[in-house]
């Protein structure tokens, strides 16, 4: 090494494991790079990314004090350290542990309730154009154009509403459906998992195995989407989700707002998608409207 | 009808970016149906639903990316894989260098950049104003480019800016030069010890342009827009630019740009500089009197080269004198040219046509030429009565600022589409009392990137309707800009002079050639 | 107190909402520049733009 900066390590997720199972020592193969997060396998089956502060923390997150991580192009790991290109360390071993576990201490359903409204106000203005938004605001259908993506509203319409109406079959027919790294479809059911564990801690009433069932319904070889979805089924959540759920509770619109900005910027449409998925399945439940409980 | 497809293995894009290329390549002329979407099962029941699906998709895996066409033609499919093809790669280039995270506000933005120190912002006036206050509530200083900003809006920014040490160039303000970095339209110019403060964008480009090509640098250029010199915003950030030059120790000199302000401005300014200026300042009030600027306690110039120039004399430790001895040459070598290009006209040519892009270039060759040959006609002409009724019909001598909203609805600023110019150009010359045509060219970032290239074939046309007729038109030039533009001045030029233009070293040196050729054939008033 | 001439002695980083032509050149400059992908709040619509700023209470 001829050349070596310690990078500042903001925190590691609390389901990244060094020198346990999980663990692995040499370099890392990288599935994908981009400005603010790099994604990389741990022993073929298992996803870690590398995010910038602006992604923030996240069950396999490893946040890097850094603007971007474009320059990325090798990761190595051993039981303490990761360093990219040979060169950058970063220290994980005296890093702080991100909590991906949801503690809600209210259990004020008219709260929530309130929240949501303000939440859906913020997502029918603030959600981009080509989003999943349109479930929530038809109006927006104006923006799918050709016929491919006339088709694709129409599905996506479709199965995310059987899946609220209760039929868990269509899970797998949800999942995969849209474009991008991790399409619409496989960011609706990740919202909808997110309304179950919200409406777990809320009641009490258990929807761990529905998280379950959607997760294994929704399985492919997507190894990114199925990453992400399998958290939500084991109910850990990303801090941007985190903070945008506990914000609901706080009666403030400022805050909620704010919270929806930082969610609205994961990837293009992703943030939207999922919150459009998180307060479809919310509304629902709150309805009393589901059968499969 | 055909349907093409195309599998790609390990490329990951964001949805966003795959709808729209699918959508561009949906656009070209025979493409029904596009799609770009990853290998899932669920896109290919759409691909089928959608006529899109093709044999060759059915064992492609959730991570492969499919591309499949509906075409008219065999030709046309190609042609949307070709584009498909070219928008990936510039996605991906474009990933790889700026990154492709793009926050959605400018709270978005300081969280992935916290240091940052400046706003630029060229959104929809009515927005642009509250986008400004958000930024300066936040500590950054603004660059405010977009126009239709209202004025009660406008003090108040600066209000605020001006009890927070803060900047806000514009609304309205097209160029800045801010630690070396050229903002919006601006030109590469050289670091040096200058200070400019504007209230007229092209004049700014003008002078730190003239500045960089005589060989002396500039510190910082700021712009202020030109509303706030007027009564209403009464200089507030004139004035805190000025201050701001006086306390920067890299400034040695100030030179100052604008229409003639308001008189209490005017007051304003000249008692800063009494009191706190102690650098030397050139001052060049267009259309003032010079007289008011020396009163003011500054150098006077009379044109923007002059500005440019004295303040470039300085820098390099010339005296005013020196300067002076410079001006006259320059003003001998102008008398020479019209002499020889007064000689070659066919009777009856003796008028000037004055085609201009930047406002402030227009105004300040007609200002001078006004001193030569009298009142020129234009859609903004110093004297009102000289208005034209018909923009688009020149008569008698003639400058027309193609700038102005009558030319620009619907089409980019003149400064960067040509067309409409090149258009005039050949008008121009089928008219037989043409003797000159005076073109500005401005380079620098933001405006036309091949000036040369797309100027040159009309200027050779023009010539070549005037030469059938038996006669010749002098075609005229000023280039604002430096050998550091992407453009690249000293390529232009020669671009220019290969199709018979006569470059001059600034606008007021081909206002002024211009002029006389016109004085020589007897076009005065 | 925060003076503009301090401005002049750190290195500029600039956020760009709106033209990305702008952002594009300054890169070519080798400035630090951030674009923001801007959208009309609410919509574009000035009156729902006043009636959010009322919700949000400022």
């Amino acid at each position: 090494m001829s050349l070596s900066l310690v990078l500042k390590v903001n925190s590691v997720g609390d389901q990244v494991r060094f020198g346990g199972k999980h663990s692995h020592f040499g370099y890392c193969e990288i599935h994908s790079v981009f400005n603010n997060a790099v994604n990389f396998y741990i022993k073929r089956d298992t996803i870690l990314s590398l995010v910038t502060r602006s992604v923030g923390g996240g069950p396999n997150n490893i946040v890097i004090d850094v603007d971007s991580l474009s320059f990325v192009k090798s990761i190595y790991m051993d039981k303490s350290k990761i360093v990219l290109n040979d060169s950058f360390i970063c220290d994980i071993e005296s890093s702080l542990q991100y909590n991906s576990d949801l503690f809600i201490v209210s259990k004020d359903l008219e709260l929530f309730k309130k929240g949501l409204g303000k939440f859906e106000d913020i997502l029918r203005k603030k959600a981009p154009a080509l989003s999943a938004a349109f479930l929530i605001d038809k109006r927006r259908l104006n923006f799918f154009i050709t016929p491919f993506e006339k088709n694709l509203a129409y599905s996506l319409d479709l199965f995310s509403n059987e899946v609220l109406d209760g039929k868990l079959e269509s899970v797998s027919r949800l999942k995969g459906l849209g474009f991008g790294l991790t399409p619409q479809g496989d960011d609706i059911l990740d919202g909808f998992m997110i309304a179950l564990l919200v409406y777990e801690k809320l009641t009490g009433a258990n929807t761990g195995d529905i998280r379950k069932k959607i997760f294994n319904l929704s399985r492919g070889s997507n190894i990114i989407s199925d990453t992400f979805l399998y958290y939500a089924s084991l109910g850990l959540l990303y801090e941007r989700v985190k903070t945008l759920v506990l914000s609901l509770f706080l009666n403030d619109p400022v805050i909620i707002e704010n919270a929806v900005s930082k969610l609205l910027n994961i990837g293009e449409t992703s943030g939207a998608d999922i919150s459009t998925g998180f307060l479809l399945m919310s509304k629902k439940l709150m309805q009393g409207g589901i059968k499969w409980l | 009808m055909v349907v093409k497809g195309i599998i790609k293995k390990g490329e990951y894009y964001d949805s966003v970016t795959l709808m729209l290329v699918a959508r561009d390549a949906t656009a070209l002329d025979g493409v029904k149906d596009a799609a770009v979407v990853m290998g899932t099962e669920q896109n290919k029941s759409i691909l089928e639903t959608s006529g899109l699906l093709l044999d060759m998709f059915k064992d492609a895996s959730d991570s492969d990316l499919l591309i499949a066409v509906k075409a008219e033609s065999e030709e046309a499919a190609n042609k949307a894989f070709e584009k498909i093809e070219q928008l990936l790669k510039e996605t991906r280039s474009k990933a790889k260098e700026a990154g492709e995270y793009m926050p959605k506000s400018l709270e978005g933005a300081l969280e992935y950049m916290p240091d940052a120190n400046m706003v630029i912002i060229s959104v929809a006036g009515k927005y642009a104003g509250d986008e400004a206050m958000k930024a300066l509530e936040h500590g950054l200083h603004v660059m405010l480019f977009s126009d239709n900003v209202p004025l009660n809006k406008e003090i108040e920014l600066k209000k605020y800016a001006r009890d927070n040490g803060l900047l806000v160039m514009g609304p309205d303000c097209g160029t800045a030069i801010i630690n070396g970095a050229p903002l919006c339209f601006a030109n590469v110019v050289e670091r040096g010890n200058i200070g400019i403060v504007a209230a007229s964008g092209t004049g700014l480009q003008e002078v730190s342009s003239v500045i960089t090509n005589e060989g002396a640098g500039i510190s910082q250029a700021i712009g202020t827009g030109g509303r706030d010199v007027k009564k209403d915003v009464g200089g507030i950030m004139f004035i805190e630019g000025m201050k701001a030059l006086e306390e920067d120790p890299d400034t040695k000199y100030i030179v100052l740009v604008s229409k003639p302000p308001h008189p209490d401005v005017l007051k304003k300014i000249a008692d800063l500089i009494k009191s706190e200026i102690k650098k030397p300042v050139v001052g060049i009030f267009l259309g003032g009197d010079p007289e008011v600027v020396k009163g003011a306690g500054a150098i006077p110039a009379n044109t923007l080269e002059e500005a440019g120039l004295i303040a470039a004399s300085l820098a390099k430790g010339k005296s005013l004198d020196e300067f002076k001895k410079l001006l006259e040459e320059r003003e001998k070598e102008i008398l020479a040219i019209a002499d020889r290009e007064s000689k070659n006209k066919k009777e009856g040519q003796k008028y000037v046509r004055g085609l201009y892009t930047g406002g402030t270039l227009c105004d300040e060759a007609m200002l001078l030429s006004r001193q030569i040959i009298g009142e020129v006609y234009g859609n903004a002409p110093l004297n009102p009565e000289y208005k034209l009724k018909d923009s688009w019909i020149s008569q008698e001598n003639t400058f027309v600022d193609l700038g102005e909203d009558e030319f620009t609805v619907g089409r980019p600023h003149p400064m960067i589409d040509f067309t409409l110019r090149n258009k005039k150009i050949i008008e121009e010359a089928k008219d037989p009392s043409v003797a000159v045509i005076l073109l500005d060219v401005v380079l620098g970032y933001g405006s036309n990137m091949k000036p040369g290239e797309e100027l040159s074939p009309a200027i050779k046309e023009a010539r070549e309707i005037a030469e059938k007729d038996g006669r010749n038109i002098t075609f005229v030039a000023s280039i604002t800009g430096t050998d550091k533009d992407p453009q690249d001045r000293s390529k232009v030029k020669k671009q220019l002079e290969d199709v018979g233009v006569i470059v001059m070293p600034s606008n007021a040196a081909a206002a002024k050639l211009s002029s006389y050729i016109v004085k020589n054939l007897g076009g005065a008033k | 107190m925060r003076k503009i001439s301090d401005l002049f002695k750190q290195e500029l980083k600039v956020i760009n909402i709106g033209l990305l032509s702008f952002k594009e050149s300054l890169d070519d400059v080798g400035v630090k520049v951030i674009q923001v992908d801007w959208r009309p709040p609410a919509g574009g619509d000035q009156e729902v733009m006043d009636a959010l700023k009322k919700l949000l209470g400022k």
